[in-house]
């Protein structure tokens, strides 16, 4: 589904990617892992073509995003590290707006509003939405139309225990459809719970991937990232 | 491909609707034509025909529309960058240069609204009190001060996607006002006076350069078109200098801007 080639980004003469490459399999769930600053946003929003590769290429089903995104843009549903509305909308106009943008039906904003216990809100203008809120919202967005590749950047962060149990179960129930879910994350245990497996970045270098089974074979998750995030 | 734009363009018309921009803007229009028709003019007030409204309103609006124009889009691209919404509506539009457009067309569309609203009421007014003759010449006037507000427009539209930040993109937009509505005339008037003698060639007409740069400035475009609209008796003008080459002009303007923007904004790392 998501193929990196050599994936390289340079920010103002720092490599903050250096010459990464992975593949994440149709139907699987991925998770990308590593400390604080390691590259994962950045590599995450290369994925989805908003920042160009310094070099390297990426593919998403087949398409170099750079190029040819427009192919396969409308099949992919997004939760940017920090999520913003425009404060004057309401959570249902929010909504409106982005599944206009996508062209896809508005009618299964309701449902998933619902999911997310958004419902009471929809009226509610998001400016004036709690911080957890806004995250909710966000991952509602991020589900709207079924997409086929769904790409969570840290999507737990901020949510009261509820919304985290939410947001696993709705994981599991897009791997029995067979979507294709790549997130970022730092709640080793819910990677733990719901990935197939994962990517582990430590300061623009891709140290490890492999299945969450043969890496936490001998020890827990926790031990495996220490070992290869170790400074 | 009007699928990604149609909805930019009816969110930033409807924003501009929810946030009162729209009735503020046709508000403000109906009350300086009808204050500058009414009591324009020195002598004692009363009521002055479309034509002469015209005249009377033709500098203050040529102020005010850059401004509104600039306002309307300064903060379009840059803003939404700066708080972070760019990065779902960048990865929602698989084209980037719709969203341009889209953003373009609606906040257009938000000062076409204000001003039909606002000139066909105070064209009423005045109409009604001072009759109808010369109702053509406003038409004209109105469709000229729509175009320059598109031209500034685009051209804020351009800063916005240009500078990082949304206090660096206001800060060029204040630049540009100056220097279109104020500076410009100072330099031009001072290189007349510095390269051209009066009296040497009394009867003459300008020399070239001063005709050729006023269409490097969508305020002085709109001076013009308004002035040939406005007066019966042109004096000698060069062959190239008409109300069309002019308002051809703006079109190149809001069309070169557009297509920058657009260049700008899709190299760019969000
Ligand atoms: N626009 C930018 N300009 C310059 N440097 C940047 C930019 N974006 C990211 N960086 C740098 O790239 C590095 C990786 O950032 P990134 O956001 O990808 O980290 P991350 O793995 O997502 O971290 P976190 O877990 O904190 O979210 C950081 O050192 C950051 O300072
Ligand atoms: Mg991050």
């Amino acid at each position: 589904m998501i193929e990196v080639r050599n994936f390289t980004k340079i920010y103002d003469g720092v490599k903050v990617v250096d010459n990464i490459s992975f593949n994440v399999r149709k139907g699987e769930i991925f998770g990308f892992l590593g400390p604080n600053g390691a590259g994962k946003s950045t590599t995450i929003k290369a994925m989805l073509g908003l920042i160009y590769p310094s070099s390297g290429e990426i593919k998403v089903n087949g398409f170099d995003i750079t190029r040819e995104g427009k192919h396969i843009r409308k099949h992919i549903g997004y939760l940017p590290e920090n999520i913003t509305f425009y404060d004057n909308l309401t959570a249902l106009q929010t909504l409106y707006f982005y599944s206009d943008m996508r062209s896809i039906p508005r009618d299964n904003c309701w449902s998933l509003l619902e999911e997310f216990e958004l419902r009471e809100f929809a009226n509610k203008k998001v400016g004036t939405f709690s911080k957890g809120m806004a995250r909710r919202l966000g991952l509602v967005q991020a589900f709207l139309g079924k997409p086929k590749l769904v790409i969570l950047d840290e999507p737990t962060v901020g949510l009261d225990p509820s919304g985290l149990i939410k947001v696993r179960e709705k994981i599991k129930s897009l791997k029995k459809s067979g979507t294709t879910v790549f997130l970022s994350s730092h709640i080793l245990s819910e990677v733990q719970k719901v990935c197939d497996r994962v990517g582990i970045m430590n300061k623009g270098l891709l140290v490890a991937v492999d299945a969450v089974a043969n890496l936490t074979k001998e020890t827990s998750l926790e031990e495996v990232f220490m070992k290869y995030t170790r400074r | 491909m009007y699928d990604i734009i149609l909805p930019i363009a009816k969110k930033e018309f409807l924003d501009n609707v929810r946030n009162k921009w729209v009735i503020l803007l046709s508000l403000l229009f109906i009350i300086l034509t009808c204050v500058t028709s009414y009591f324009g003019s020195t002598g004692k007030p009363g009521w002055h025909a479309l034509h002469d409204t015209i005249r009377l309103i033709a500098s203050p609006i040529n102020l005010l529309i850059p401004i509104i124009g600039l306002m309307l889009g300064y903060a379009t691209i840059a803003g939404e960058r700066e708080k972070g919404s760019l990065h779902l509506l960048t990865v929602y539009s698989p084209v980037r240069s719709q969203i341009i457009i889209g953003k373009f067309i609606g906040l257009a569309t938000v000062l076409l609204t204000a001003m039909l609203i606002g000139f066909s009421m105070s064209g009423i007014i005045i109409g009604l009190n001072a009759g109808w003759t010369g109702w053509p010449s406003y038409l004209l006037f109105v469709i000229e001060s729509f175009l320059l507000g598109c031209t500034f427009l685009s051209i804020s539209i351009l800063l916005s996607s240009f500078f990082k930040t949304r206090s660096k993109a206001m800060g060029a937009t204040i630049f540009i006002w100056f220097l279109f509505t104020i500076i410009w005339s100072m330099i031009i008037a001072g290189l007349l006076l510095a390269t051209f003698s009066m009296e040497d060639s009394l009867g003459e007409t300008l020399p070239h350069w001063f005709y050729i740069s006023d269409f490097f400035n969508p305020s002085r475009i709109f001076s013009s078109t308004i002035l040939m609209i406005t007066s019966t008796s042109h004096n000698q003008l060069p062959w190239y200098y008409n109300i069309y080459s002019l308002n051809l002009a703006t079109f190149v303007w809001i069309t070169v801007c557009i297509v920058l923007s657009t260049i700008i904004f899709k190299k760019m790392d969000i």
